[in-house]
């Protein structure tokens, strides 16, 4: 009789190893308590204010419900929940309970920050959001003159919720007017970097003009966001830029870039629209050198003396895109100039001199630093 | 068993402990993409913030040149040579070898769960974490370097295709000069510090038990090759996006694959290399765990120590420390430079005493060969021809013309 080799025999025997598996985790799956998407919440929004005098976080959600029956298309319910604690994390341990439900941020895409917030130290508020409520790097930070609670709360005109409407607007149309796109990972990368100062979207809300009407009447208390304006900040001191300024900065610091160029001079009107860009940030020591080529396409003329039809050809057009370039070089300058004001290294000089320079560079050495921006437009014809 | 000729001479089923260059090859790349890849960067990162690509240059350095060592034991026969010259020095070092692989295996091992735990799985128990890692590294680990490497065959082409996928589609704002300068600390801090990561070094060591059939193509220096590179690439680009917040990152490949410009289009990609590095740490556990068997039974002539060990290191761990995330921590303090060093004295000792004993017994090393067996059958079974079937109709024409006595052996009956 041959002598049966019983570890032998059990590792011949891998199916038995694969059911006992199976079985073990079948068991062990339903003793194991695992979160249940019924039992969540789908976060789309998050604010965090913080009342310096109390040294107390108060935590926004916005959070989706679908609501459906057999044989109906669905309908959402957006409800907005706000708890205080001494963490963010007791904070949204409130709101949890308050909703009877687990705060996931697994879907939540936009992160209001106050000014107050941001003042505080990045890392410890992305690091919970991240690490323990799954919220996704990508999310976008934004900033806003109300209070984050009020931001959330409000109802936009095109599609009800304010976190959707921003996911949306920024992420289509970053770099058009100053619109600007900041996430949860940039944001830390460049305030832990040599210049810890960064920029994000600065939301004004205006109450619409015209309020939208259904069937009942209108539709009361609708918002349109104004997205043109960017919060310059490092941890002590912030500052608002607008108009040209957030544009020329939005386009320098953007991923990505849409939206046109508006050149006005006595010849005429132009319109540019932005087909590519190109920015190169170099340092040699202490001497910085950005250059932005910005590819574009002719889109508008008007009140030009001929009744010409014009192209990217015309010699008048390749002369507004020189002039233009030299405008745009000089709201950098510009920038730099309000940078070294208010210390704000918004412009990332002292991390790109870093690179260059080395651990030698001194810290908060912004002044000492020399910055040549270079701005040029090439008029190519899009398809 | 028939062994099946696949084509140049290449068989389906090789010896036990032997594997094809191929195979090796992709069992180096699970073991770059399991322990190096995933929490590494973030864990270096803590300590050398943007330098972070300046220590995982250094450190491929070593450990090529480990790897180097470890290839050429195993090249040279040195294990068959060393065990049938019966070696001391080589036992000693094979039970010093055993017991810092299962050092490396259970850091490793908490490693893993740690940043799976900390990262992805919210909510689940922990000790699900360790059953989904435990019992598989253990069945291939104990099954040998056969299963491993087939096992590796499938799926370490599909991980790579995963992660050159997601490096492809990678898209986000980043600054590929965030990895300057190169000495971010004084050059005597920065490789003061250096030796703390040892627990990344040393991977392949064992290969050293193993015997490596060629196929044409050189398969582990393009291995090793492309492992370091996309290991260099994949560092450089988490650099160059996260900056200095790379130190919040639990497991870089994962986070890099919810860069993927299709994740607009398709929904969020973090899955592909979560699948890729949840399965390349398993292989790579079974490795370092089949690494230890091989070494405890080179050392005391028996695997079951190593068997036993391994697994109950990683139980004591589960019921004596509150947290894997300290254990993983530990493995970077003053653990990690005894780590380092064994790392580089092992493999060295290991080729410098077979380059000795090869000069020494010339003649002896010539004859090794493929079909050597250098080991002894701890109980040799004499072949049994009835369990076996060899003896069919024998034993029937035996009771017919043969007595069986009293003690069951058999007897002529005398012819009348």
């Amino acid at each position: 009789m041959k002598k049966i080799k019983i570890t032998s025999y059990v590792l011949r025997t891998k199916w038995a190893i694969i059911l006992a598996a199976i079985i073990l985790l079948i068991v062990f799956g339903r003793t194991v308590n695992s979160p249940a998407l019924t039992k969540t919440a789908i976060v789309v929004g998050i604010g965090v204010d913080f009342d310096e005098s109390k040294r107390e976080f108060t935590v926004t959600t916005q959070s989706v419900h679908m609501l459906s029956s057999a044989g109906e298309s669905g309908s959402q319910r957006y409800e907005t929940f706000t708890a205080t604690g001494r963490t963010i994390s007791s904070a949204l341990d409130d709101i949890s309970q308050k909703m009877g439900l687990i705060v996931s941020l697994a879907h939540c895409e936009v992160l209001f920050l106050s000014q107050s917030a941001l003042k505080e130290d990045h890392l410890q508020i992305i690091y919970p959001l991240n690490s323990m409520y799954a919220l996704r790097e990508q999310a976008i930070i934004v900033t806003g003159s109300k209070s984050p609670r009020d931001m959330l709360a409000m109802r936009v005109g095109t599609t009800t919720s304010s976190p959707y409407f921003l996911q949306t607007a920024i992420v289509n149309n970053e770099g058009t007017d100053g619109l600007i796109k900041t996430s949860a990972k940039d944001l830390l990368a460049r305030s832990l970097s040599r210049s810890e100062a960064t920029a994000i979207p600065y939301i004004v809300p205006v109450e619409m003009q015209d309020q939208p009407i259904d069937q009942q009447g209108e539709i009361k208390d609708n918002f349109e966001f104004d997205l043109s304006r960017v919060l310059v900040f490092d941890h002590d001191s912030a500052k608002v830029l607008e108009g040209e300024l957030s544009e020329i900065l939005s386009i320098y610091l953007s991923e990505t870039t849409y939206g046109s160029l508006n050149y006005t001079s006595e010849e005429g009107s132009f319109e540019f629209r932005i087909l590519k860009k190109d920015v190169k940030t170099t340092a040699k020591g202490r001497k910085v050198e950005a250059k932005l080529k910005l590819s574009v396409d002719l889109l508008d003329v008007q009140f030009i003396s001929d009744d010409d039809i014009l192209s990217g050809a015309d010699s008048l057009i390749k002369k507004a895109a020189k002039e233009l370039g030299a405008e745009l070089t000089a709201r950098m300058k510009k920038l730099h100039e309000i940078s070294l004001e208010c210390g704000i290294d918004f412009l990332g000089l002292q991390a790109k001199a870093y690179q260059s320079v080395g651990r030698s560079l001194e810290k908060d050495c912004l002044a000492t630093l020399t910055f040549l921006p270079e701005v040029t437009l090439e008029v190519k014809e899009a398809a | 068993m028939k062994n099946v000729k696949i084509q140049r001479g290449l068989y389906k089923n090789l010896p036990s402990g032997t594997v094809y260059n191929s195979q090796a090859a992709f069992i180096i790349f699970a073991l770059g993409m399991a322990f190096k890849l995933s929490a590494a960067p973030g864990v270096i990162s803590e300590s050398y913030g943007s330098g972070t690509l300046w220590v995982f240059m250094f450190m491929a350095v070593v450990e090529l040149a480990v790897t180097a060592f470890a290839f050429a034991f195993a090249r040279m026969r040195g294990d068959d040579l060393m065990r049938c010259t019966g070696s001391r020095l080589y036992k000693a070092c094979c039970a010093l070898m055993s017991v810092w692989l299962i050092l490396k295996g259970t850091f490793y091992f908490c490693y893993c769960v740690s940043y799976l735990a900390h990262e992805l799985f919210g909510g689940v128990e922990p000790s699900l974490l360790y059953l989904m890692f435990l019992f598989p590294a253990l069945y291939l680990g104990v099954k040998g370097s056969r299963s491993i490497a087939r096992t590796c065959e499938i799926l370490a082409p599909i991980f790579m295709a995963l992660i050159v996928f997601n490096l492809i589609f990678f898209d986000t704002n980043n600054d590929i000069g965030r990895n300057l300068p190169v000495f971010s600390l004084p050059p005597s801090e920065f490789f003061k510090g250096l030796p703390r990561f040892g627990l990344w070094i040393g991977d392949a060591l064992p290969f050293a038990f193993l015997r490596i059939k060629n196929k044409r193509l050189p398969y582990i220096s393009g291995g090793i090759a492309i492992t370091l590179t996309i290991t260099l690439v994949t560092v450089a680009l988490g650099v160059a996006a996260y900056g200095e917040s790379l130190k919040m990152v639990s497991d870089l490949t994962i986070h890099m694959a919810g860069f993927n410009q299709l994740s607009m289009e398709i929904g969020r990609m973090e899955w592909t290399n979560l699948f890729a590095a949840v399965s390349a740490s398993i292989l790579s556990l079974s490795f370092i765990y089949f690494g230890a068997i091989a070494a405890c039974d080179r050392a005391l002539g028996t695997r079951l120590p190593a068997i036993i060990l391994f697994p109950l290191a990683v139980c004591v761990i589960v019921a004596a420390v509150p947290s894997s995330q300290s254990v993983a921590k530990f493995s970077t303090e003053a653990m990690g430079y005894a780590l380092s060093a064994l790392a580089v004295f092992i493999p060295s000792s290991l080729l410098l005493l077979a380059l000795r004993r090869r000069k020494t017994f010339k003649g002896l090393y010539a004859c090794l060969d493929d079909e050597y067996v250098p080991y002894e059958v701890p109980y040799p079974e004499p072949p049994d021809s009835i369990a076996d079937n060899i003896m069919r109709g024998y034993q029937e024409r035996a009771k017919e013309t043969f007595k069986t006595l009293d003690n069951g052996s058999l007897q002529a009956e005398e012819n009348n």
